[in-house]
């Protein structure tokens, strides 16, 4: 018997083998143990190494990754001085003396964020804390506070020019017009120093995107100084963040509650004096007859209806005096009910038109011979889990197949089935491997011949890999083989399965 | 087949649009395309250093690179095989004058080998796949990365690698039986 070869396993491994060379491995895995345990060997080594690359580091190291090497980008595109490469977790420093050629000369400091908890023994002594790296969790030690000076200053502002309303140069001049270039001695020094040419953060809208120019658009912000408009927030990394401007219908909201001036607010805080309903119909009060009106056009005299008899005449039901909120909560109420229904339904992928019947009582268990039910047993509502036997043709032709039955509800998810491997004399098969057809994920019987497999509900052909027929020996020299038909069925019992 | 994170290495998908604009200066689409890849170039980072550190001094020289060398990118094709393909570049240059990077003494996420997190045992198979990954060729480490953790199928990984899919499987092979072999000679060691 020759063993399955290494491109065999992998693959195998990998679920790449299809047709007759998965067959032949499954049958040949049933057997042999040898390649069996190489198998799981490989796969022991596989979960290792998957384990170990997404063994991704901390969502703070990534983001802090992400924005020094948005950092270096920005410089690069921007004609800068890219910002030196540090790094959360030390380097190699092997890796920093080259195996052959000169010797370099005194190399920088390694940098490093003070991330993590340094391990004890692979700290080199040249790791220093960046003063600018938050935390890594709670417990941990604030760095100490950044040179106040270098806090919340802009590009512009270091720039005297821009003062003085004198024409903005490029960021690359204005750098270099700023002062000149020193060597930064830090990791620190170097990031702060190239956030204070330049850098205003990923999210940062006040410089353009390529010439460091403030685009039309900026322009308009920066002059129009909207009075309403919150003040922007700088960021130590020179971000700059605008709080939300509220909309339009956040003020009317805001001014139902008082919290802004009315609308007939002139702004100024004084208010406009109401005008009475009458003047704005261009009505005058009729002297001669207490409440009775007078067109000042036309002089005819004007009698209001009753206060009782207005609001009918105004074409409103009853119902339109209560608030908005009474209406619409049960409305929103039934909507809501509506959608959660929809959701559960569409989640459970339940077709349009399928009828769900929910038995309520006691359940009777209906059973019917193959003889009378065409080949089937129908397990509906049975409560005790039966198991049903199912008979395997053997390949000379023999006895039909038996399918388990249960049909009582159409839920078309994935079911799970589990049930026995017995051969003719009853006893349990271990080892038989039985695969739906049109999937990749076989299952292999127990010691005791137990199994489960899951796909779709409903009849799926499973072939059945014997693992007492080796293919081409033997009384029987056709294949190890053979397609049953079994009914996956939510709640179904456990169906016995007959190997002749 | 998992075929879920096979699209960003074999489909060009939203990088066909932002690179063009990209090249033209934008700086967010550029941005953007970073942000996009930038886990799966960590990934392919560690996988090559084997070292947390230096995947992260890797991959920022690879972003400074890549941003340079901008204009050369491959247009309507995924950039992550070509980020990928600057990465491994790089750190071969780095090897053939300083040598392989040693393997960490910690995992990749800061924490130390025996920090009780996982069995005795796993941390040991753990260790010693490691340092049999560690001895492959930079090819089969990074078909071992595409197939075991991005998950492409051997057509996928033939369409990245610009191999046949005949190769993949056979090197594959090879390369999870040096894995192996490296272990069990670890284990008898231990």
């Amino acid at each position: 018997m020759s063993h399955l070869s290494m491109e065999e396993l992998s693959a195998s491994l990998d679920r790449a083998l299809t047709g007759a060379d998965l067959e032949r491995s499954l049958a040949h895995l049933s057997m042999c143990s040898r390649c069996r345990e190489r198998q799981t060997r490989l796969a022991l080594h596989d979960d290792a190494l998957r384990r170990l690359l997404a063994d991704d580091p901390d969502d703070r190291v990534m983001d802090e990754l992400a924005r020094r090497s948005e950092a270096i980008a920005t410089a690069i595109v921007r004609g800068l001085a890219v910002p030196p490469i540090a790094t959360s977790t030390p380097l190699d420093d092997a890796r920093d003396v080259p195996r052959r050629g000169p010797q370099p000369p005194a190399r920088v400091p390694v940098e490093r964020l003070a991330r993590f908890e340094p391990p004890a023994a692979a700290a080199p002594p040249t790791i220093q804390q960046d003063p600018t790296a938050t935390p890594a969790g709670a417990g941990a030690p604030l760095p100490p506070p950044r040179d106040p000076s270098r806090l919340l200053r802009r590009p512009d502002e270091l720039d005297p020019s821009a003062a003085l309303g004198v024409t903005p140069r490029l960021d690359t001049e204005r750098a270099a017009a700023a002062k000149p270039e020193r060597v930064p001695e830090n990791i620190a020094e170097g990031y702060d120093a190239f956030n204070d040419r330049a850098y205003a953060g990923p999210t940062a809208r006040q410089l353009p995107p390529m010439l460091g120019r403030p685009t039309e658009k900026t322009e308009k912000k920066e002059g129009d100084a909207d009075p309403q408009s919150p003040k922007p927030r700088e960021y130590r990394h020179g971000g700059v963040r605008r709080e939300p401007v509220p909309t339009e219908r956040a003020r009317e909201s805001a001014d139902r509650r008082g919290e802004r001036p009315a609308a007939n607010d002139d702004g100024f805080g004084v208010k406009r004096k109401a005008e009475p309903a009458w003047s704005r119909l261009g009505l005058q009060p009729d002297p001669t007859t207490p409440g009775s009106f007078r067109d000042s056009l036309t002089g005819a005299s004007i009698t209001p209806p009753p206060a009782d008899s207005r609001r009918p005449a105004a074409g409103r039901s009853p119902s339109a005096s209560k608030p908005r909120s009474v209406i619409m909560a049960p409305v929103l109420t039934v909507g809501g009910v509506l959608a959660v229904v929809i959701a559960v339904l569409l989640a459970l992928r339940i077709p349009t038109g399928a009828r769900l019947s929910v038995q309520f009582g006691r359940p009777k268990a209906v059973a019917t011979t193959p003889a009378q039910g065409g080949g089937t047993v129908d397990v509906r509502g049975a409560t005790t889990p039966t198991p049903v036997d199912v008979a395997v043709p053997s390949p000379s032709g023999g006895a039909g197949s038996i399918a388990t039955g249960g049909t009582g509800t159409t839920v078309p998810a994935t079911t799970s089935l589990c049930g026995q491997v017995v051969d003719a004399a009853g006893r349990p098969l271990a080892g038989v491997v039985l695969t739906v057809v049109g999937s990749t994920l076989p299952a292999r019987t127990d010691a005791n011949g137990h199994f489960c497999l899951v796909a779709p509900a409903g009849a799926r052909p499973v072939d059945v890999v014997d693992p007492r027929v080796v293919p081409g020996q033997g009384q029987n020299p056709g294949t190890a083989t053979r397609r049953i038909q079994l009914d996956f069925v939510a709640g179904a019992p456990e169906t016995r399965v007959v190997l002749p | 087949m998992d075929t879920r994170h096979s699209r960003p290495w074999t489909d060009a998908g939203a990088d066909a649009e932002l690179l063009p604009l990209a090249q033209s200066g934008d700086l967010a689409a550029l941005l953007r395309i970073y942000n996009t890849h930038r886990l799966a170039l960590w990934r392919a980072c560690l996988a090559l250093t084997r070292h947390a550190g230096e995947a992260e001094r890797l991959f920022q020289e690879t972003i400074a690179r890549a941003t340079r060398e901008l204009a050369g990118a491959p247009a309507g094709q995924p950039l992550r095989p070509w980020l990928a393909g600057i990465a491994r570049e790089l750190e071969a240059a780095r090897a053939s004058e300083h040598g392989p990077a040693r393997t960490a003494t910690h995992r990749p996420n800061g924490k130390p080998w025996d920090d009780g997190s996982s069995g005795v045992h796993d941390t040991q198979v753990e260790q010693h796949a490691l340092q049999a990954f560690a001895r492959l060729s930079a090819d089969d480490q990074r078909l071992l990365v595409l197939r075991l953790f991005e998950r492409l199928s051997y057509e996928d990984i033939a369409r990245v690698t610009g191999l046949a899919a005949e190769q993949v499987a056979q090197r594959l092979a090879i390369a999870r039986e040096s894995i192996d072999a490296a272990c069990g000679s670890e284990e008898n060691a231990a």
